[in-house]
């Protein structure tokens, strides 16, 4: 595992100039001019002349990678451009929109604990009981019902029929609990199960039948000895799918109407602002990156084995 | 394939792979005969018959253009299935083909493969995928093309991973010593050894574009209205969301049975594999 992180840390810079450059080059998947789309957005007729001088302007004339540079360049001094729609520099735009992103999958996380702890731990100490196969049945769906949807009937039963909850928007406590257990429910299912059978693995390992051999109590064994070596794979995962719940709340935010990054972003593809789009890739990316690293580095660092385990 | 024909009777032992086989063919048939089963012409707008209720000569009722609520669904599992069938037939080949390349070959080729994977890998998925349908528009084809871009490197790996341990065993150790060529190598001693693993992948496969396709549908960026899919069934009545909920949920029943019966086949495949953990 060590090694496996310094081999990740040797290839970062790669990866770093790699996801630029697809970020970059995005743009080049387009299938009509970037300089036209520029020029309607401004309201600017798209004669011939204009197109050329736009694509001047842009840089769109230099060769592929001279503009990758100067876009490189920029970049490095967070400097992404500007909107073609609201002329603002596109780092700031996002910033704005973060901070509810960012509330929303913390409060996502929150219902992941809240979720798949109680039900992938208790499910498997009463395996094959009741409350086990409703929570299996609560992973199934939760894994395969559309996070669209489920935000619907999440609405329909307790905006609509129970008038508990506000339906969209971002304010109140009360705004965050349906938006974020609608983002929450995919991953939580996928611990739940994940949990399950970690519990179940450290469960039937030698350590738990010596500790039973020895006649300690199984409210102690399960308490310091299984669940603490369960927890570990969980808690990493549960890491990495914090990038995914920044990239998931898309699809979450526009179903409630969340102000955050992932409508911005929706929107901005349909105005075709590619400066925003291109930013916003990099942008999850390389918060994808750090998050990855960070719990590589904290998995290292929490289990013991790993941490010791090349000094010999 | 000795043991896919085993594992197929250890399958039907199994209930909930028994019910998901039996959802999913219900769906294929449905999907097939469309034409047969459908009361009405599932893009006929008739606005004088818009939202009604369920009764006998529009089995689940009309959306707000009066079309037949039934016989889009049936016309839509065509579209959702075929697609995500499309996505998973693509998915797979070119992943197997850079799986099997890079672990078998190994070298410079799984180097330049492997992280060429990396960069890929380092973009959260649905990210990559939503952004290069963004640039390239809307539509199946470029769903298609962004779903294999933001996947490859994933199945690849873990095709890579299924090759390389296979690569050192003893039997194909044997085949070289004794100068079969690669090629017979790759398709008599590795294919047939990985297939079953890879058919959980795609089983899983499938689920998971079902899902992302109507998704992307229902931002308004995969497949465009009028064209019946679940997903655009989905957006389209998101606004008689107040006053008709039950035209949600259909589209949305339909896409979650779909992919749960899929989900629940590709695990029922894995424990039968007697593989672990998430493939």
């Amino acid at each position: 595992m060590k090694e496996y992180l310094f081999q990740r840390l040797i290839g970062l810079p790669l990866v770093l100039v790699g996801v630029s450059f697809v970020s970059f080059a995005l743009v080049q998947l387009v299938p009509v001019d970037p300089a036209e789309v520029y020029l309607r957005q401004a309201q600017v007729l798209p004669t011939e002349e204009a197109i050329e001088l736009t694509r001047i302007e842009l840089g769109l004339d230099r060769p592929l990678y001279q503009q990758f540079l100067s876009w490189l360049q920029g970049v490095i001094r967070f400097d992404f451009g500007r909107s073609f729609i609201s002329r603002k520099p596109v780092l700031d735009e996002i910033l704005y929109y973060f901070p509810a992103t960012l509330q929303l999958t913390a409060a996502a996380l929150v219902w992941i604990l809240l979720i798949s702890f109680p039900l992938g731990i208790f499910g498997a100490l009463y395996r094959e009981s009741l409350f086990d196969r409703i929570s299996r049945i609560i992973a199934y769906t939760g894994a395969s019902i559309p996070n669209f949807w489920l935000g619907f009937l999440l609405i329909y039963f307790f905006s609509y029929k129970l008038d508990l909850l506000p339906t969209m928007g971002r304010g109140s406590t009360a705004h965050v609990i349906l938006p974020s257990l609608t983002l929450a429910m995919g991953t939580a299912s996928v611990y739940i199960r994940l949990l399950r059978s970690s519990m179940l693995d450290n469960l039937e390992k030698d350590f738990t039948l010596y500790a039973r051999a020895r006649g300690i109590k199984e409210k102690w064994i399960i308490g310091r000895h299984v669940l603490k070596n369960a927890l570990l794979p969980v808690i990493t995962a549960l890491g990495m799918s914090i990038g995914n719940l920044l990239a998931g709340s898309i699809i979450v935010e526009n179903v409630f109407s969340w102000p955050g990054v992932g409508r911005y972003i929706v929107e901005a593809i349909f105005n075709r602002d590619y400066p925003v789009i291109q930013c916003y890739v990099l942008f999850m990316a390389l918060l994808f990156l750090g998050i990855n690293l960070l719990v590589d580095i904290t998995y290292v660092a929490m289990d013991p084995r790993i941490r010791l385990g090349n000094k010999k | 394939m000795t043991d896919l024909k085993f594992s197929f009777t250890e399958l039907m032992q199994r209930k909930p792979a028994l019910v998901s086989l039996v959802i999913i063919l219900i769906l294929v048939l449905g999907a097939v005969c469309a034409p047969l089963l459908a009361p009405h012409d599932p893009e006929y707008v008739e606005l004088g018959r818009a939202l009604l209720r369920p009764q006998t000569d529009y089995p689940l009722g009309t959306d707000h253009l009066g079309r037949c609520v039934f016989s889009r669904l049936l016309y839509g599992s065509r579209v959702s299935l075929g697609a995500s069938s499309l996505v998973m037939i693509c998915n797979i080949s070119i992943s197997l083909v850079i799986g099997i390349l890079a672990g078998y070959k190994g070298g410079w080729i799984d180097e330049i493969f492997m992280r060429l994977g990396d960069i890929f890998l380092a973009f959260p998925n649905l990210v990559l995928t939503l952004v290069i349908v963004g640039m390239m528009g809307p539509g199946l084809q470029n769903i298609l093309i962004a779903m294999v871009i933001a996947q490859w490197a994933w199945y690849a790996r873990i095709i890579r991973g299924m090759v390389l341990s296979l690569r050192e065993s003893n039997f194909v150790l044997a085949a070289r010593v004794s100068g079969v060529p690669s090629f017979h190598i790759l398709l008599h001693h590795i294919l047939p050894n990985i297939s079953s693993q890879v058919l959980i992948l795609a089983t899983l496969n499938v689920g998971w574009a079902i899902l992302h396709i109507s998704g992307f549908s229902f931002l308004g960026l995969g497949i465009q209205p009028p064209t019946p899919e679940w997903g655009v069934m989905l957006k389209d009545s998101r606004s008689y969301f107040w006053s008709d909920p039950l035209l949600m949920l259909f589209p949305g029943l339909m896409i979650s049975s779909a992919v749960v019966s899929f989900n629940l086949l590709g695990d029922a495949l894995k424990e039968i594999a007697g593989m672990k953990g998430n493939l």
